[in-house]
């Protein structure tokens, strides 16, 4: 049976499943009777979502990818105000949107609870920086809880939900990449009942943030942490490996994972003091741990967040005691932990000079290997028109914003696309201040989820500055890197779909074209077309993801294949260095193509691929 | 006592799936697992790793010494590991070269297969899988990693019994790939044993 079906099912509890950190989180969720969730899907938080894609309808929970997650998680917090629990959650990044709503909604409090999951992303797998959002906990006076494991993950989320309703208060549950995307055996609980819905009671002076109501307001949340500080934080920390000793860890979320699997590993006597709960800390268990042990590492990732307040309790109660971490450069203050990181920060307190391990040369070959577009990928051949388009326009030097999904592949080479790529609907914002050189063209890129997401008001920028840019959409009918989920433009039932077009010109942008980026020759002269205009014009082109398509065609069977004509290739390699699919490669002194990774879109067979024709139906 | 795999390979050869059968089946054989995965961006055709760890321990990465074998679904991206993981360890390698973009947009080849694998080789156990010996139907290509499970377990390198991998193919894969896969895992499992007796490979 299909493993979400599953996460689902067992409504009683007692099984265990084999689940990711974000599963994990949305059967918490489940179990805490949730009556709504809603998110705007990103990597490490979109399995969250995948789950819920899959069998809210079942489960009676409204579920909603909004538009973006400051829409999200105000969606989510009207839900609350009717008394039902409601989750909403995002990538790190996403928390920068969604931050205007939340910073305000901590003043107002919550009726249903009302859980914000963060899942941060150190070493930035998949992401523009590594903030640390626990400092929006601390910014904003909300409790937050930080599991280590994906039995964490469900039973903490849980708890966030009792904590949320018990005081009123959003919680953050936060998640790093290795605690959401980790796989382990979760137990499950029984599934709780859904909150009854009720009428929303109006109280202006709790949900209206007028500056006099708000003033009220912010004394009652100071009260309320310092509630959560007193009765809740303590629930959460636990003391492992209780020994007597000078020495001790305290450790967080997957720091703590790595710390008492060495700890165990290598029989060490430090007791460590794992803490769930990071804001509001918990300030009478700290103070003892550090007046038992006078020489402590502090293991958690990327900020001093902890550390930083333990130092200030030891300070403030005058408690005489050494703390290492990343303060004193004894810890490293960026990237994701690992064993070997936390191993030689433990050894190094106990100042064990163990030997460590050395593995020998690098190997001989080292070849890079960089993610790449699909084969088959609109996008692929939306950049080769455009490449086309410039050099046959005779702009050899353009200035090129490019934006966050896919299509940030657009800066290795062959195409070289993304002189600047800086956050979510960035590319448009900043192509409207591209606008001190008036006689240069500049070029953005934007995808169809991220425009709807926060292209807009870039646009509307642009139109307002006339910036001379050529804004191409690149509309691939859905959500791609994150994993295919529905946008405005591209929903689930398609008479909800919102028109592209409809928006563009609405904003006052006069010249629009849509192209198919399969058919190069009408993408290049539209491109050309566009680039001749004084002024911002947009080029949407629009065509299914690669991975869509040929999940359907694969099930209809019908999916051609390409191979290369050897009598006809001349060798010329123009397909590989300009073209540059992954299903193209050299073989001798001919391209050739995988059967295997070619997805039969035929781009690559068109006379502005391959001049000599020989790239043809195998 | 913990046992540590690393699969690596490249995003969309099923790696992920690989490291699932493992766990699965480690499961079923009464192990504690715990596996790190790898999703997003980095997926898309890019170097892919993730790690599947055995024993009584909660973090999804070993220390870098302590990896026990490395089953790779590429060869380049097996080859990567030389000098991040230690030496005298066990490598299974799919030999499904995957030619990456960097090269070909250079206009360069595939490097040779025959060096990558001597090179590690000279300071591993090797046993080299070739997809062609066991597949030839162009669309089961991917199921190469029941093949390279199979050899897994043959090897009998962890106490996991082929009854245990079988179940949990049953329930990862759609009824009808079940047969498929058990039938590729049985035949890498077979060709593990004659492999290592002709070489005289022997595993603790």
């Amino acid at each position: 049976m299909n493993l979400y079906e599953e996460i689902l099912k067992n409504k009683s509890g007692g099984r265990a499943l084999f689940l990711l950190g974000n599963e994990a989180v949305a059967r918490g969720a489940i179990e805490a009777g949730i009556s709504t969730a809603t998110t705007y899907p990103g990597t490490p938080s979109s399995e969250v979502g995948d789950v819920f894609a899959e069998i809210s309808e079942k489960a009676g929970i409204h579920f909603e990818y909004s538009v973006n997650e400051k829409v999200a998680l105000e969606a989510a917090f009207a839900s609350s105000t009717f008394g039902m629990r409601s989750l909403v959650f995002m990538k790190h990044v996403g928390m920068n949107v969604a931050a205007d709503a939340l910073m305000s909604i901590s003043y107002i409090g919550t009726k249903g609870g009302l859980v914000v999951m963060t899942a941060d992303d150190p070493s930035l797998h998949s992401s523009q920086n590594e903030q640390d959002n626990r400092h929006f906990a601390e910014l904003g006076h909300i409790p937050m809880l930080e599991p280590s494991t994906p039995q964490e993950a469900k039973d903490f989320t849980i708890g966030a939900f009792e904590i949320s309703e018990k005081y009123g208060l959003p919680v953050i549950l936060r998640t790093t990449t290795m605690v959401s995307h980790q796989r382990a055996i979760v137990e499950l609980g029984p599934v709780g009942e859904k909150s009854k819905k009720i009428v929303f009671e109006k109280n202006k002076g709790t949900y209206n943030s007028l500056p006099s109501f708000a003033y009220r307001n912010k004394e009652k949340l100071m009260e309320k942490i310092r509630q959560i500080e007193k009765n809740e934080t303590d629930s959460f920390a636990e003391v492992k490996n209780q020994n007597v000793s000078e020495y001790g860890v305290i450790a967080s979320g997957i720091g703590y994972s790595y710390a008492i699997d060495i700890i165990t590993k290598y029989s060490l006597h430090v007791p460590i003091l794992k803490i769930g709960m990071t804001n509001p800390m918990p300030d009478s268990t700290i103070r003892e741990f550090l007046d038992d042990h006078g020489n402590i590492i502090v293991v958690e990732e990327l900020d001093p967040f902890i550390e930083g307040k333990i130092r200030e309790i030891a300070q403030m109660n005058n408690i005489p005691c050494n703390i290492h971490g990343k303060m004193d450069g004894v810890m490293p203050d960026s990237y994701e932990y690992n064993m070997d990181i936390v191993r030689d920060g433990i050894f190094s307190l106990l100042k064990r000079n163990d030997s460590q391990d050395s593995f020998g040369n690098p190997p001989s070959i080292q070849v890079l290997r960089n993610p790449v577009l699909c084969a088959g990928c609109p996008h692929r051949a939306s950049f080769f028109s455009v490449r086309r388009a410039l050099r046959l326009s005779g702009i050899k030097d353009v200035t090129v914003s490019s934006d966050i999904g896919c299509y940030s592949l657009g800066i290795y080479e062959p195409f070289d696309f993304g002189d600047y790529m800086v956050s979510m609907g960035s590319s448009t914002g900043i192509a409207s201040g591209l606008t001190q050189d008036m006689t240069k063209k500049t070029v953005s890129f934007i995808g169809d989820s991220t425009f709807f997401h926060s292209g807009i008001p870039g646009l509307m920028n642009a139109v307002l500055n006339n910036a001379n840019t050529t804004i191409v959409i690149l509309d691939n009918r859905t959500t791609g890197m994150t994993g295919q989920q529905p946008n405005p433009g591209a929903m689930a039932d398609s008479e909800k779909n919102l028109s592209i077009e409809s928006i563009v010109r609405g904003i006052g942008v006069k010249n629009v074209s849509t192209v198919d980026p399969y058919d190069l020759n009408a993408t290049i002269h539209a491109v050309m077309d566009s680039l001749k205009q004084e002024g911002p014009s947009v080029v949407i082109s629009r065509r299914e993801c690669a991975i869509i398509r040929d999940h359907r065609l694969r099930k209809s069977g019908a999916m051609p294949v390409y191979k290369v004509n050897t009598d006809r290739c001349s060798g010329c390699m123009k397909c590989l260095t300009e073209f540059s699919c992954p299903a193209l490669h050299l073989s001798g002194k001919q391209a050739e193509i995988d059967p295997e990774i070619c997805d039969g879109c035929g781009v690559c067979s068109e006379i502005y691929v391959c001049p000599f024709k020989a790239i043809e139906v195998a | 006592m913990e046992f540590n795999v690393k699969i690596v390979g490249v995003g969309g050869q099923g790696v992920i799936t690989l490291g699932r059968m493992l766990s699965e089946a480690g499961i079923y054989a009464g192990h504690n697992v715990v596996m790190s995965e790898i999703h997003g961006l980095a997926q898309r055709g890019g170097s892919v790793s993730v790690n599947v760890r055995f024993g009584e321990l909660i973090s999804p990465i070993p220390e870098a010494g302590s990896i026990d074998v490395v089953l790779g679904l590429e060869p380049l991206e097996a080859l990567r590991n030389l000098g991040h993981v230690r030496d005298g360890i066990l490598y299974i390698i799919g030999l499904e070269k995957m030619v990456p973009v960097t090269l070909s947009v250079k206009g360069m080849e595939y490097p040779d297969t025959g060096k990558i694998l001597s090179e590690i080789s000279s300071r591993n156990t090797l046993i080299p899988v070739d997809p062609d010996s066991f597949i030839t139907m162009t669309s089961d290509r991917k199921m190469i990693n029941s093949v390279v499970a199979g050899v897994f377990c043959g090897s009998d390198i962890f106490d996991i019994q082929k009854e245990d991998f079988q179940l949990a193919i049953k329930t990862m894969f759609p009824e009808k790939t079940v047969a498929r896969n058990i039938e590729y895992f049985e035949k890498g499992f077979d060709f593990a044993r004659e492999y290592m007796k002709k070489y005289n490979i022997v595993v603790d």
